[in-house]
């Protein structure tokens, strides 16, 4: 599968949920920390794992939702590319 | 005299190359920073601080997520003579600008997140206010940017405590009776209250959970809550006191959790039901063994419905666990010991050493074995007050009503507004707010005694339960449900569980669900917004 745009998609995903959970409307670069930095609490990921999910047909189980994967536009849009082959 | 920082000071004498606090970003990115450096950052801080006229007694407030610099500002604004509070960093302007007012603050130190929250605002806050910002490590352009936007509006400093190489001076003494500390309660219903806690207090808190937690300088501590809330600031001051090693970790995912407790050697864990009930979501082999692990555990903020507490417990292994039970206003009224758990579980255990926990029946007398009553708190982990909100104080902080009127020295006490009751062993059981309590049929009705055994049934996760107005009976009992993931119940199989074993006025009217809950920052359900959307 070929990974252009995987990266926007990500972006946009995450801009979005981040307005509805935060009432922020910030400019996300790729090593902004999410999580770390306290702009999404650990429970509202869930809401995002469920959008990414279904955008990329990927199955997400618990054991793969740590901060190594999810905490940076850029970790989420690697994790998508190893899953999507 | 004692206090926290003259033991921070002997902890900084004993162990100056040891790890202070570890900051957990990821399995590849940790910073470590010493007990020496941390009291050097402080310090030049606090000079800082008091060179641009800060005085003791003002409030300096820090509004950042939970890293090294969070700590460094806390102990700064302390040794700089006056007082601290955070705000949490989900806070919006409107919340931040509304403390910074209540607390006449002109110093607010800042982080990269919280100009993400104050450069978007349409909202500035008030040009009385100069910001110390510490940037950490990452400043990336958007952040450069918004602290551009900032300065048009705000006085901005930079990061004043690394580089600036004062001399460092004398701090000021510690008076015992002042504040040290505010904490503002992130209320359920209206404007946040400032909670105010003085030095003698803020040791005796610290003191409380080094004791029944046997707090050494082995332990590694686990820090999940934010240090705007009593626990995880306890939490913080217990390891600072002791020279326990603190981890800061911004994630309650359980895989980050785990990750943590086994790659750091994690000993003690402070959470709240949230984190607890997410592991048990998860829960697998290897974190029973992680958690196994751990020395002790605690259930702050609040209480973990029965059978997720045994689960817990049998999850958890060796790990000790300790349900503890207080406000905000009282920090610790009593703390349910592991040993107490096979014989006491649905108890919140017996009061903490150096406070009474009182139960005033209706009639204002104390209350007889196991009969109901308002909870009313005495002696250590008492509040100074509500910061600048007299009319409040009084209303919780009241002379106590047991003792006579005409004894020479007036004594005074914390109405919980909690109701509860205390068994012929002496162990307290909560039943509900105050002003929570549902009158049915003519039946007086604690939301607790119902949603009790709502958890208990399989597929229940968790629930809320309310009164909505009825003209024939004073209130119909109705019910939110938050089914576990992937479990299924419909509203006659679970009517049916309750009518088999709750009497008749207790089986709720009408049962809805919800794929999710309203918050606090600390994880706690927001009960009145859950009650306004389903009463509607």
């Amino acid at each position: 599968m070929a990974h252009d745009g995987v990266e926007e998609k990500v972006t946009s995903i995450i801009a979005t949920a981040v307005k509805e959970m935060t009432g922020l409307a910030i400019e996300l670069t790729s090593d902004q920390s999410l999580i770390d930095s306290g702009i999404l609490d650990s429970l509202s990921i869930v809401n995002v794992i469920k959008c990414l999910q279904s955008e990329f047909s990927i199955d997400i189980s618990a054991g793969d939702i740590t901060l190594e994967n999810f905490d940076t536009i850029g970790s989420i849009t690697q994790f998508i590319k190893i899953r999507t082959g | 005299m004692e206090n926290v920082l003259a033991q921070f000071s002997q902890v900084v004498g004993k162990f100056p190359d040891r790890i202070a606090i570890t900051h957990y970003a990821s399995r590849d990115q940790k910073t470590d920073i010493t007990f020496s450096e941390l009291d050097q950052r402080a310090s030049r801080c606090a000079d800082y601080l008091q060179r641009s006229g800060v005085h003791p007694g003002d409030l300096v407030g820090v509004y950042m997520h939970r890293h090294i610099e969070h700590v460094v500002a806390t102990l700064a604004i302390l040794k700089s003579g006056a007082a601290a509070y955070s705000i949490n960093i989900r806070a919006m302007v409107p919340q931040v600008n509304y403390i910074l007012g209540v607390s006449r603050t002109k110093f607010l130190f800042i982080d990269n997140t919280a100009l993400l929250t104050l450069g978007t605002s349409e909202e500035i806050l008030p040009d009385t206010i100069e910001l110390v910002h510490c940037a950490g490590a990452k400043m990336n352009p958007v952040h450069e940017q918004l602290l551009e936007k900032i300065r048009t509006s705000a006085h901005v400093q930079t990061h004043p405590c690394a580089e600036v190489h004062f001399p460092v001076g004398t701090h000021c003494p510690v008076v015992n009776h002042d504040t040290a500390l505010v904490l503002f309660t992130s209320g359920s219903t209206g404007l946040p209250k400032g909670v105010m806690i003085s030095h003698q207090d803020l040791i005796n808190r610290a003191l409380t959970e080094c004791r029944y937690f046997s707090i050494t300088a082995e332990d590694c501590l686990l820090s999940l809550l934010p240090f705007s809330f009593d626990v995880g600031c306890n939490q913080m001051f217990t390891a600072l006191m002791t020279g326990a090693r603190l981890l800061i970790l911004n994630s309650w995912l359980p895989g980050d959790i785990c990750s943590v407790i086994n790659t750091c050697r994690v000993t003690g864990i402070s959470g709240v039901p949230a984190i607890w009930t997410g592991m048990l979501d998860a829960a697998d082999e290897s974190m029973a063994k992680a958690l196994s692990a751990v020395r002790y555990i605690t259930v702050s903020g609040g209480d973990l419905p029965l059978p997720q507490l045994e689960r817990l417990q049998r999850l958890a292994g060796a790990a000790r666990i300790f349900k503890t039970y207080g406000q905000t206003e009282t920090f610790r009224s009593s703390i349910l010991q592991p040993e107490e758990y096979d014989k006491k579980m649905a108890s919140v255990g017996r009061p903490v050493r150096g406070t009474e926990v009182i139960i005033l029946n209706k009639k204002g007398m104390r209350a007889t074995a196991n009969e109901a009553g308002e909870i009313i708190h005495r002696g250590d982990g008492m509040m100074l007050g509500y910061l600048a909100d007299v009319p409040a104080t009084r209303k919780k902080i009241r002379k106590n009503p047991l003792r006579n009127a005409d004894a020479l020295t007036p004594q005074f006490v914390v109405y919980t507004g909690d109701i509860g009751k205390i068994d012929e062993d002496g162990y307290l059981y909560i039943l509900g707010r105050k002003d929570k309590m549902i009158k049915t049929s003519g039946y007086r009705v604690y939301p607790r005694e119902i949603t009790d055994r709502v958890t208990a049934y399989p597929a229940v996760k968790e629930a809320v339960v309310f009164g909505v107005a009825d003209e024939k009976i004073g209130k119909r009992i109705h019910c939110v449900i938050q089914l576990k993931p992937e479990a299924a119940a419909t509203e006659q199989e679970i009517r049916h569980y309750l009518a088999a074993r709750l009497p008749s006025y207790m089986v709720p009217a009408k049962i809805y669900f919800t794929d999710s809950f309203p918050r606090t920052e600390s994880g706690k359900i927001k009960n009145s917004e859950v009650e306004k959307a389903y009463n509607a």
